[in-house]
């Protein structure tokens, strides 16, 4: 079973919107430019790490579900489906983890169609010049699938931790822990790219896939590392690979997959995803063709 | 292929609070009695050294020593806490199931970390079966590890009428479990059913952050408003569903018990009458770890059968039915028959 994407949606950073401003922007513009009405969904997950107000409850996933309107009450606002969300973070690989999830979901539960969001905004939903995140937010709606799509992942992380961490610390941030956040540390991007090349490598050679009818999307803010992995597996990056913007964390993927279905691209796409840990995802996106 | 449970961990810190104690912290008189509207007497709390992951570990290492695998033998780890402090920060990277992962050396584990308020370990056992059934992966452990009671001190602080929002927050209770789910069931044992929604529509009235007042993690709820009959008729309607689409009832699957999120027992039965005036049914036996345990958030299903096993009062091949009730709101059914589980004393 696959899953393929029917819209995307984003909104532009903008980092004097909070987080769930973006992701209702985004999930919107994602929905309206569908067929696919607002009481269809039957899955919803929220990819982010840095939310307003650094909320820990309820997901932030329901509190969209909420600006969107998505299943209020069943009882009293009937719907087709009965809505499931909540929140998956795994750093930036997270929304090619949430995915698989949705794939597997899908294909097992008896559902259709599955809305994905993606973003992070400092949780004063302020510019912060030390905060090194865009804020943004990119929206994918899927659709269960019998051919084309996403159907094979692979996820490998290296043994020990490397890379940033982000955190609030109640001693230092006291009173003003709601609206304050650390980010810190970052990866070699030389072992990044190794190690990437390596697990890449592993799995064009398990799915049998051809790199020369294949294009390469690497969702990373770094055009320089972009470069270098796809040298080192000597394929082809597909145009929607290129980001001049800052880093847009968890919504690099979605804002890649935006541009690639606005560039009606039929081939298949070969999607790779480098986070903190060192952890690396990848997954064929098999096209129209 | 059918899915089971296949081993438990539970990991309960040595400290125990009352109720009494701690409202007698309070600056405020209280013209109730919340030991007697909730059941609960004392809970769990971790000491100052403890945190999510460190409490993590522990549940995922006595998950491991009642299981059949080892830790390298683990397709998947979901953490699934909803604090998620490691020493005095509350990290959002890494995520606490890589930290478990490299800990307990399950490097070729796929990890992510859940978010779900309440139905935390649920929403984790519900994506996990997906993973497995789709054959996506062939086993994995879902996990939680929440250290709540710091909730309770700020509402302590912070509560200076019988209407504040941070009530319910002097309910909570520490603790992890973990729980291990694979294909390779054996005769009756099963999960039979996993089907959660997420019904927006209250999704404001329970809403957890740092606190401006005082420095810690406070968490207000619209107590009256969330637990309305409005927000308790959803749960009856859905059950009738969700079995009506597999031709069978809630009666039908005579189950043996139902284990429901440890709020109170009031809420509880409030909760029954409701589903009795719905369906004009009678729930199967409600188990509780209220009175020792309090509300242990994510981890409340898992800390109830887990000391329900030790206790010998679920057994092999009963059904049971585990009902999460989550900010959100977040509920659902989750259908399972118990195998052959190894607990520890």
């Amino acid at each position: 079973m696959t899953i393929q994407i029917l819209q995307t949606g984003v909104s532009q950073p903008d980092n004097t919107k909070g987080y769930i401003e973006h992701a209702t922007v985004a999930a919107t513009a994602c929905l309206e430019n569908s067929n696919v009405g607002t009481d269809e969904i039957d899955l919803l997950i929220n990819v982010g790490n840095y939310r307003d107000d650094n909320m820990c409850e309820p997901s932030i996933a329901v509190l969209i579900q909420h600006a969107l309107g998505i299943n209020l009450n069943p009882l009293t606002h009937p719907v087709k489906a009965h809505t499931f969300s909540f929140d998956l973070m795994n750093g930036a690989c997270g929304l090619l983890n949430a995915l698989q999830v949705a794939n597997a979901i899908l294909s097992t539960k008896d559902g259709r169609y599955a809305l994905l969001v993606s973003g992070d905004a400092h949780p004063s939903g302020q510019e912060h010049s030390d905060f090194p995140i865009q804020h943004a937010s990119a929206a994918i709606l899927l659709e269960r699938s019998k051919t084309n799509g996403f159907s094979t992942f692979s996820f490998k992380t290296t043994d020990s931790f490397e890379g940033r961490t982000g955190f609030l610390d109640l001693d230092v941030h006291g009173l003003e822990s709601r609206h304050s956040i650390i980010t810190e540390g970052c990866i070699d991007e030389g072992r990044a790219s190794e190690f990437a090349h390596n697990v890449v490598s592993a799995y064009i050679t398990q799915q049998e896939i051809n790199p020369d009818t294949t294009e390469l999307l690497i969702a990373h803010p770094d055009e320089s590392f972009q470069n270098t992995l796809a040298s080192k597996l000597q394929m082809n990056q597909c145009s929607a690979s290129a980001s001049t913007m800052r880093d847009l964390h968890t919504a690099n993927l979605g804002f890649a997959l935006d541009r690639l279905q606005n560039m009606g691209t039929t081939k298949d796409v070969l999607c790779v995803v480098v986070g903190s840990g060192i952890t690396v995802g990848c997954t064929l996106y098999r096209g129209e063709s | 292929m059918t899915i089971r449970f296949e081993s438990l961990g539970l990991y309960l810190p040595e400290r125990m609070e009352s109720t009494k104690v701690i409202v007698s912290r309070l600056k405020i008189e209280t013209p109730f009695d919340l030991s007697k509207i909730t059941g609960i007497q004392r809970r769990h709390v971790a000491e100052d050294h403890e945190d999510t992951l460190s409490m993590a570990l522990e549940a995922a290492r006595d998950c491991l020593q009642n299981s059949r695998y080892s830790a390298n033998d683990l397709d998947c780890i979901i953490s699934c806490s909803i604090s998620r402090r490691v020493g005095s920060r509350y990290h959002f990277e890494p995520t606490i199931s890589l930290w478990v992962k490299n800990e307990i050396g399950a490097h070729q584990a796929l990890n992510f970390d859940l978010s779900n308020a309440c139905a935390g370990m649920l929403t984790g056992v519900h994506v996990l079966e997906s993973l497995i059934k789709s054959g996506t992966i062939r086993n994995g452990m879902v996990l939680s590890a929440e250290r709540n009671y710091p909730g309770s001190e700020t509402a302590e602080k912070e509560i200076d009428s019988i209407m504040h929002e941070q009530f319910a927050s002097l309910t909570v209770g520490d603790a992890a479990t973990a729980v291990i789910l694979d294909d390779l069931a054996e005769g009756a044992e099963a999960l039979h059913m996993v089907e959660m929604t997420s019904c927006s529509e209250p999704a404001q009235l329970c809403l957890g952050m740092p606190s401006t007042e005082s420095v810690g993690i406070a968490l207000y709820t619209k107590n009256i408003k969330l637990h309305a009959a409005s927000n308790l008729m959803i749960w009856p309607n859905m059950a009738k569903r969700v079995f009506a689409a597999q031709d069978s009832s809630l009666t039908e699957e005579q189950f043996d018990f139902l284990i429901p999120h440890q709020i109170g027992t009031k809420f509880s039965k409030k909760s029954a009458e409701v589903v009795k005036s719905i369906l004009g049914i009678d729930l199967p036996p409600m188990l509780h770890c209220l009175e020792d345990c309090g509300n242990t958030s994510s981890t409340s299903h898992f800390v109830v059968l887990y000391q329900a096993l030790q206790q010998g009062v679920v057994k092999p091949g009963m059904k049971l039915l585990l009902v999460p009730a989550a900010s959100g709101i977040v509920t659902g059914c989750t259908s399972v028959t118990i195998g052959n589980l190894k607990v520890s004393a």
